[in-house]
């Protein structure tokens, strides 16, 4: 009912948005955030009402869709997904918020799919089907298609949209496969099903390779990150605090949900695959974020780093890694959007996003540079803040599986501080560029940054606000996987 | 007897006595012409009046309560009917009533001198509803032929024009060879077997076993396969998409499918089914050609229409595929498959037929024309993109629960390469709908000047809208087209 109750609400009130005329851009706005703090505010209940110590589906569901081919869906919230309900309806509010005046063109419609967005990714996490999974996985791609087109900044914009659209297609396409192969193993697609479903051996690894694919280029892993930089680069603000925030957790959130409880054998057996993946992709996007010019480029790949390492977490099949990364996927969440929302308060201002033009930005925007100066800090996992807690859980769990890769894996903490040391360095301090406007960010702005600033501390000397809910569910997953 | 068995015609005598009907009051109607009556007024007037005896034979149809497995063999086992049947008629006749709603609004502009199209049209109609409820070669081949016939009179539409002329032309010699080819098959059918029937054939077919059987077999695919435009026999279909009037396009790339698939189908699946070694590789060829070709030949397209050909043939291709499986959930697969694509490309003929320049009331030709629809009617231009998502098979659309369903039988035939190779290729179309919405939605285009538009009627606007909805409706309530495409397979099953 609960569940049932918070989809439809959003539903309805994105019915109702469509109702206001496009002309009315103060109404839109105002409507659009309400809607997003009302369902923000129903996501705490969630989590208000959460039982952390049952390992079952809350607040669970099932629709009937098809009854002939035993698909329904069934919806529910556990451990694994609760958080990334709230991280969706965090970021939504403030993704309206700074898209409020930056947004010239067709404001209705980019409010509209910021809401459809929003409802696509709670109906995503919350679908314990995985039939629905794959649906609203690939649906995403319809409102991320037209953000990117429609409001991306320049005419490389289509190449972006093009790459992220064909990527992910791909990928998906594998998946269907592999969805076909289990409904036909279990003659259901209910995860309940399928989490006492064994597959044999050898069709675990021919499935996990299906389901590897396209969670790897949502992630992204190395050979299929090349679009992520693109549609970042080339999307609107709160398009790209979108994609940083949400949609590439969608890849780790399937490995999590799918891959690692249904195939344990080749979880294991692909091991040594994805620790060199990873570290291949740390070592090598870290340097690359290095050699950037665009602003948003270096946020972009340096959350390509930042979602590798926490895949060798995920895989190291310890507690502490587990829950580090997931801790870190939410972390990087806040995080990389907060980076991404400074990057587009500049962008508002001085209508460029290259490295180049830019310097002494401490002297013009003291509070910008403050708030720029924690986001750095949590990027580089320095000690207080979110990031810190997760890589230190990371580098825990992997540390008793594997030395070398934990060694290697260190190498990001150095690399990583380098790049984001130097990105702030070139932009707070040295001689003030071409700049000629001299405001500070305003009230609004403001209050975007402020609550991401409260979240990433807050959760830096209080982790167990995430912890004590995910606990059960990842010592579940780690030690009983089925 | 032979009055007994009428009754179960009756929709089809009664569209025949009406379609006659209107030919006079027609023919009257242009006699008045000459004395100073317009003759654009007698051709709206019919359309609009041809709605009446479509809608009167629907509900004869839906009038006939077959229980499940009731079925009757009328006219001598000429003719053939059962709750299927009854249900595919239905199917056609609604899809012609749509057809007929788009007429009504074209001859203001266009053909308005020429209403005996739409009389033509009925005639074809009567006689794919007789192709879907026959059950011997004889029947089959004369109702092919009257609506061949009457598809080549149809496709030179505009005399005036080189390119009608010309798809004309290369319609009816290719047609008439396929129809020589069909009519070889059917021959040697008859020659080795001496059988005209349905029925008679199932029974026997395990008897037949000399190489004269299967030529024929080969010779009917070829034919039958050139009337749906599946490859290698598709050499026709862009030309002639292109060339004749749009509202023909429309008709060509909805209405024929729907009978000779059935009629395939019913061929294929009872009657040389004994021969399913033989036949399952050349349509699997078939299918995996049409992908080929349908696919790869619309990546360069400029043309609506010529896009809309190539990505006919691809969508020939996946039915054909199902085909191949022949198995009960690939043929429910391909009706659920046939409905989502009806739905999907009335939805685009719709937008194409009735968005008209205001100044001189020409249509969109090119793919780039159509940046000025999404500058000047965004929820039209919104509506084409969604259909053509689901045309590329992206959920929550309903053209992916098509393809979902349809991949799903051929997985569970294992025929795993098959299906990897038609997601391979469903892949590359995909890019070319893809180009079409990035061309609608984010190109600049600012030598194609906004442009104003004819507002559309309020008739034709709900069809474009109901046929958006139930095109984003089926995620959400996939029930009844799910259970009609089922349980109509069965009944085509245990019948």
């Amino acid at each position: 009912m609960v569940m049932s109750f918070f989809l439809t609400f959003i539903l309805i009130s994105i019915g109702g948005f469509l109702c206001i005329p496009s002309y009315n851009l103060r109404l839109l706005r105002v409507y659009a955030l309400a809607v997003s703090f009302v369902v923000f505010w129903l996501s705490l209940v969630l989590l208000l009402k959460f039982d952390s110590n049952t390992l079952n589906f809350q607040y669970y569901e099932t629709f009937n869709w098809l009854d002939l081919f035993n698909l329904s869906w069934s919806v529910g919230v556990d451990g694994l997904s609760i958080f990334f309900i709230i991280l969706t309806t965090v970021l939504i509010p403030f993704t309206i918020l700074s898209s409020w005046y930056s947004i010239k063109y067709r404001l209705k419609e980019f409010l509209f799919l910021l809401l459809l967005v929003e409802f696509l990714l709670i109906a995503f996490f919350s679908s314990l089907d995985l039939v629905f999974f794959y649906v609203f996985f690939e649906s995403l791609l319809i409102p991320l298609f037209f953000m990117i087109g429609v409001w991306g900044s320049r005419q490389r914009k289509i190449h972006a949209v093009y790459q992220f659209f064909f990527y992910t297609l791909t990928g998906s396409l594998v998946l269907l496969v592999g969805l076909f192969v289990i409904y036909f193993t279990c003659g259901s697609t209910d995860i309940e099903v399928l989490y006492h479903t064994y597959f044999s051996e050898s069709k675990q690894i021919l499935l996990w390779l299906a389901f590897f694919l396209p969670f790897a280029v949502k992630v992204p892993m190395v050979p299929f990150h090349l679009w992520l930089p693109e549609a970042h680069v080339e999307a609107p603000t709160a398009g790209s605090v979108l994609l940083a925030g949400v949609l590439l957790k969608l890849g780790t959130y399937g490995f999590l949900r799918f891959s690692l409880p249904l195939f344990p054998f080749a979880s294991s057996y692909f091991v040594p695959l994805i620790y060199t993946m990873t570290i291949i992709a740390l070592v090598y996007t870290s340097a690359t974020t290095l050699r950037q010019i665009d602003l948003k480029k270096i946020i972009a790949y340096s959350s390509v780093a930042h979602m590798n390492f926490l895949l060798l977490g995920l895989f190291s099949s310890t507690i502490e890694g587990v829950e580090g990364s997931l801790f870190l996927m939410l972390s990087h969440g806040l995080v990389s959007s907060g980076l991404f929302l400074l990057i587009g308060i500049l962008y508002d201002r001085y209508k460029s996003r290259l490295l180049f033009y830019y310097g002494g930005l401490v002297q013009l925007m003291p509070i910008w540079t403050i708030f720029f100066f924690v986001f750095i800090l949590a990027n580089l996992s320095f000690p207080g803040t979110s990031n810190f807690i997760g890589e230190l859980l990371v580098l825990m769990g992997l540390v008793q599986r594997n030395t070398l890769a934990t060694l290697l894996a260190a190498l990001t903490l150095i690399l990583g501080a380098a790049y984001s040391i130097w990105c702030f360095n070139r932009m707070s301090f040295g001689h003030v560029g071409s700049m000629n406007y001299f405001g500070d960010m305003t009230r609004r702005e403001f209050f975007v940054m402020f609550p991401l600033f409260v979240l990433v501390v807050l959760l830096g000397f209080f982790p167990n606000l995430v912890f004590s809910n995910i606990h059960i569910n990842c010592y579940d997953l780690v030690f009983f996987g089925v | 007897m032979f009055i007994k068995d009428l009754v179960f015609i009756l929709p089809e005598i009664f569209l025949i006595y009406s379609l006659i009907l209107f030919l006079m009051f027609g023919l009257f109607g242009t006699r008045l012409y000459t004395s100073g009556f317009q003759t654009l007024k007698i051709s709206v007037l019919l359309a609009r009046l041809n709605v009446l005896p479509i809608v009167l034979s629907i509900l004869l149809l839906v009038n006939y309560n077959f229980n499940s497995l009731d079925y009757l063999n009328l006219l001598n086992y000429q003719l053939f009917v059962s709750d299927f049947y009854i249900s595919v008629k239905i199917l056609l006749l609604l899809i012609f009533l749509l057809v007929n709603i788009f007429f009504v609004e074209y001859y203001k502009y266009e053909l308005s001198s020429f209403f005996e199209y739409l009389v033509l049209l009925t005639l074809a109609v009567v006689s794919m509803l007789f192709i879907i409820s026959s059950s011997s070669l004889m029947v089959v081949y004369i109702c092919i032929e009257i609506q061949s016939l009457i598809f080549y009179i149809l496709a030179t539409g505009k005399p005036f024009s080189n390119f009608s002329t010309e798809a004309g032309l290369k319609y009816f010699v290719l047609g008439a060879f396929a129809s020589g080819l069909l009519m070889f098959g059917f021959s040697l059918l008859y020659g080795f077997t001496g059988i005209v029937n349905f029925d008679d054939f199932t029974l026997f077919s395990s008897d037949f076993e000399s190489p004269g059987v299967l030529l024929a077999i080969l010779f009917i695919i070829a034919g039958l396969f050139f009337k749906i435009g599946c490859a290698p026999f598709h050499m026709w279909l862009p030309d002639v998409y292109e060339g004749v009037p749009t509202i023909i396009t429309a008709v060509f790339s909805v209405l024929p499918k729907m009978p000779v698939l059935v009629l395939i189908a019913k061929l294929f699946f009872n009657v040389f089914f004994f021969y399913k070694d033989f036949w399952f590789g050349i349509f699997l060829v078939c299918s995996f050609l049409s992908l080929v070709f349908g696919s790869l030949g619309a990546l360069s397209q400029l043309k609506f229409k010529r896009l809309l050909a190539y990505s006919a043939i691809t969508h020939v291709g996946y039915l054909v595929l199902t085909l191949s499986v022949a198995t009960f959930d690939s043929f429910y697969a391909l009706l659920l498959y046939l409905l989502v694509y009806f739905v999907v490309t009335l939805n685009i003929f719709g937008i194409l037929l009735n968005v008209r320049k205001f100044s001189n009331g020409e249509k969109m030709k090119t793919l780039v024309n159509f940046i000025s629809l999404v500058r000047s009617n965004f929820l039209l231009a919104l509506s084409m993109a969604l259909s053509f998502f689901s045309l590329a098979g992206i959920p929550p659309l309903s053209g992916f629960f098509a393809k979902f369903f349809l991949f799903l039988s051929v997985v569970k035939a294992d025929l795993y390469f098959v299906v990897f190779i038609a997601f391979l290729f469903s892949l590359v179309s995909a890019v070319y709908y893809v180009r079409f919405i990035k061309i609608m939605f984010f190109d600049s285009g600012f030598e194609y000047k906004w442009s104003l538009f004819k507002p559309l009627t309020k008739v034709q606007s709900y069809v474009i809208y109901f046929t958006c909805m139930l095109n984003l409706i089926f995620c959400v309530y996939p029930k009844p087209f799910v259970l009609f495409a089922y349980y109509s397979s069965l009944n085509f099953y245990l019948v």
